[in-house]
């Protein structure tokens, strides 16, 4: 039971499109959104083959013949830089008879080399070996694309290498929206401008659907009923950073029931924008830790100014960036990058590497190691709770009854954002799940002619 | 003696395993216990075998790793290791609700490493463990630092190299 089998959905009975758009309203939606394989595999079509999907950064990949795999929906893929620095992402198989080509989850190579019959393929995908090539016709050898087969686009945006198997569509800075200033707010946070992903990953699965995580990233209600034993009596987490001599502010004390209560969190805002792209703002997620640091902020004042590093470290304009549909950022604090794999309908997969900074003292990298650690780790106080609760409500929508899950948190209160299509609201409300919705509803019903 | 960097099994320099002595019955009997204490998740009594500047550590990676620039399934220093049997006890640890039901099984603990009040000793471990319907294995080898005080072993470092440590795991709830 500890590796996460890859499950095979049920294949997909025909559903129609316009059926799939009553599954969603402004406010709700209907639990088969989560539980249905027939609309999984929708989903692996209808939004994975048209978004950005978020591959790796570039520092994982600095060298020649430097790759990872990964996997756009179904599809697996291979992230490699060729011998001349540039990156590409292939599919995953041999072009001649379909065998996987690359098993590993990171390495180096010098050409990729089939197992079966011996066919090669140079870092840029072409073919460069076809043992006793003489028995195929030389028409075949001359027509056929025999190369691995390229995934349509790939964009790297200040090192955040993104791709999409549609050859049409939006590129990658449009699509991403707003979330472009979180990767930006991410690297101003480096007193060189760079980051790297150098500290290996956390990695595991959910018997839950891959929306739940991706929801999850924008939600500031569970915290205080979740996280509940995280919770010290003062109403402040369990430490987590270096030096720090309490945690998250999660409760007020005061009795969340009483008419009028409001949420701690409601001192943060959610944004959801055009694409499902949605990200949350929480002042003390930006303030506290590492940032907190004398040597780390005197760095900072240096790169930017006073103004703008004083601006960067009080008051960040975004702490957690979700990119529907496939990677969610924390900008601030705990940085990392959690990437989230569907398996199945009620399969997923979380990979989670935290961002270390280039240019500062060694102790508060270390510190964004230990924070992943003790907080988003197989082990971990936080994520092992949401991965529970990810499961149980896979487990209670099976249920049938009653028919909707309701988004209607600060329904008809939100405001407009400045981003196309961008609605905000406090933080616990379920502004961006809304956001994310309306995208999915609109490829999902997208007449296709 | 610092086992940072130790991996299973102890090797001489040629890479073939050394071979090891049996470790003194005071010794096998405190890992035992230590053993028995967590199948029994009487944790608190669990975390007073350790002293106050101890470290439980799960490796992520195989072969040599820095857990101070590379993530750990577990690196809990003593605070944390607080923190985690005080949590396991609240009645709202969703993720243990129902708690896992566990059982070690270890093979004759053996010394790495002695000195005048110090010993290594390495010992395999199967873990059974059962919650909501499924069952699963852990398997892997403890490695015990322990140091001598009034006359009573303490553990100082424990490190849990799990066999299966770089793949996709689940929730793991309680110390291994």
């Amino acid at each position: 039971m500890q590796t996460a089998a890859p499950l095979r959905p049920v294949p997909a009975a025909d559903v129609d499109p316009t059926d799939v758009g009553q599954l969603v309203r402004e406010d709700r939606v209907h639990a088969r959104v989560y539980t249905d394989p027939a609309i999984f595999d929708m989903e692996m079509e209808r939004i994975f083959e048209r978004a950005w999907i978020f591959m790796a950064h570039e520092s994982q990949i600095p060298n020649a013949g430097d790759f990872v795999t990964s996997r756009i929906g179904r599809h697996p893929v291979i992230v490699v830089r060729d011998g001349k620095g540039q990156v590409h992402v292939f599919y995953n198989r041999c072009p001649h008879r379909g065998a996987i080509l690359c098993r590993e989850p990171e390495g180096n190579v010098h050409h990729f080399a089939c197992p079966y019959h011996g066919w090669s393929f140079r870092t840029n995908g072409d073919v460069t070996g076809i043992p006793f090539r003489s028995a195929y016709p030389e028409s075949f050898l001359k027509d056929e694309n025999l190369s691995m087969a390229h995934v349509a686009r790939v964009e790297n945006y200040r090192g955040f290498i993104f791709a999409s198997v549609a050859q049409q569509g939006p590129s990658l800075v449009e699509f991403i929206g707003p979330l472009k200033d979180g990767l930006d707010n991410l690297l101003d946070r480096s007193p060189t401008g760079e980051i790297e992903v150098s500290a290996g990953g956390h990695q595991y699965a959910y018997k839950g659907n891959w929306k739940m995580q991706m929801e999850n990233g924008l939600d500031e209600y569970h915290p205080p009923f979740s996280h509940a034993s995280t919770v010290k009596p003062d109403g402040q987490q369990v430490q987590r950073s270096y030096g720090a001599t309490g945690g998250f502010k999660v409760l007020t004390g005061s009795d969340p029931n009483q008419e009028n209560a409001r949420s701690h969190y409601d001192h943060g805002e959610v944004h959801g924008a055009r694409y499902g792209q949605a990200y949350l703002t929480i002042p003390d997620a930006t303030r506290r830790s590492e940032l907190e640091d004398p040597d780390y902020r005197r760095l900072l004042v240096e790169r930017h100014g006073e103004e703008k590093a004083l601006a960067l470290i009080e008051n960040s304009n975004m702490s957690n960036a979700v990119f529907y549909p496939s990677v969610i950022m924390r900008v601030t604090g705990n940085m990392h990058i959690r990437v989230v794999r569907p398996i199945s309908v009620g399969l997923t997969e979380v990979l989670v590497w935290p961002i270390q900074i280039k240019g500062v003292a060694d102790g508060i990298n270390q510190g964004i190691v230990r924070y992943a650690n003790v907080h988003v780790s197989v082990s971990s106080f936080v994520q092992t709770d949401d991965l529970e609760i990810f499961e149980r409500v896979y487990e209670g929508l099976q249920a049938g009854k009653p028919d909707w899950v309701m988004l209607a948190r600060g329904m008809g209160q939100d405001w407009d954002g400045p981003y196309p299509d961008e609605k905000v609201g406090l933080a616990t409300w379920e502004t961006g799940m809304r956001a994310q919705f309306r995208y999915w509803k609109e490829r999902m019903t997208e007449d296709r002619g | 003696m610092n086992m940072a960097n130790s991996t299973a099994p102890s090797r001489a320099g040629s890479g073939a395993p050394v071979r090891l002595s049996a470790a003194p019955a005071d010794v096998a009997a405190l890992v035992m216990h230590e053993a028995d204490l967590l199948d029994e998740r009487a944790l608190d009594a669990w975390l007073a075998l350790f002293t106050q500047d101890a470290l439980y550590w799960v490796p992520a990676d195989h072969g040599d790793s820095d857990p101070l620039r590379r993530v750990s399934l577990f690196y809990d220093d003593r605070s944390i290791m607080e923190d985690r049997v005080w949590r396991l006890g609240h009645p709202k640890m969703f993720s243990q609700n129902p708690p896992a039901r566990q059982v070690r099984v270890l093979s004759m603990p053996m010394v790495e490493a002695s000195g005048a009040d110090t010993m290594s000793v390495r010992t395999k471990f199967v873990m059974f463990e059962h919650r909501l319907r499924e069952q699963r294995t852990f398997g892997g080898v403890y490695l015990h630092e322990l140091v001598r005080s009034q006359e009573a072993w303490m553990i100082r470092r424990k490190v849990v190299h799990l066999v299966n440590r770089d793949t996709v795991l689940w929730n793991i709830g309680v110390p291994i």
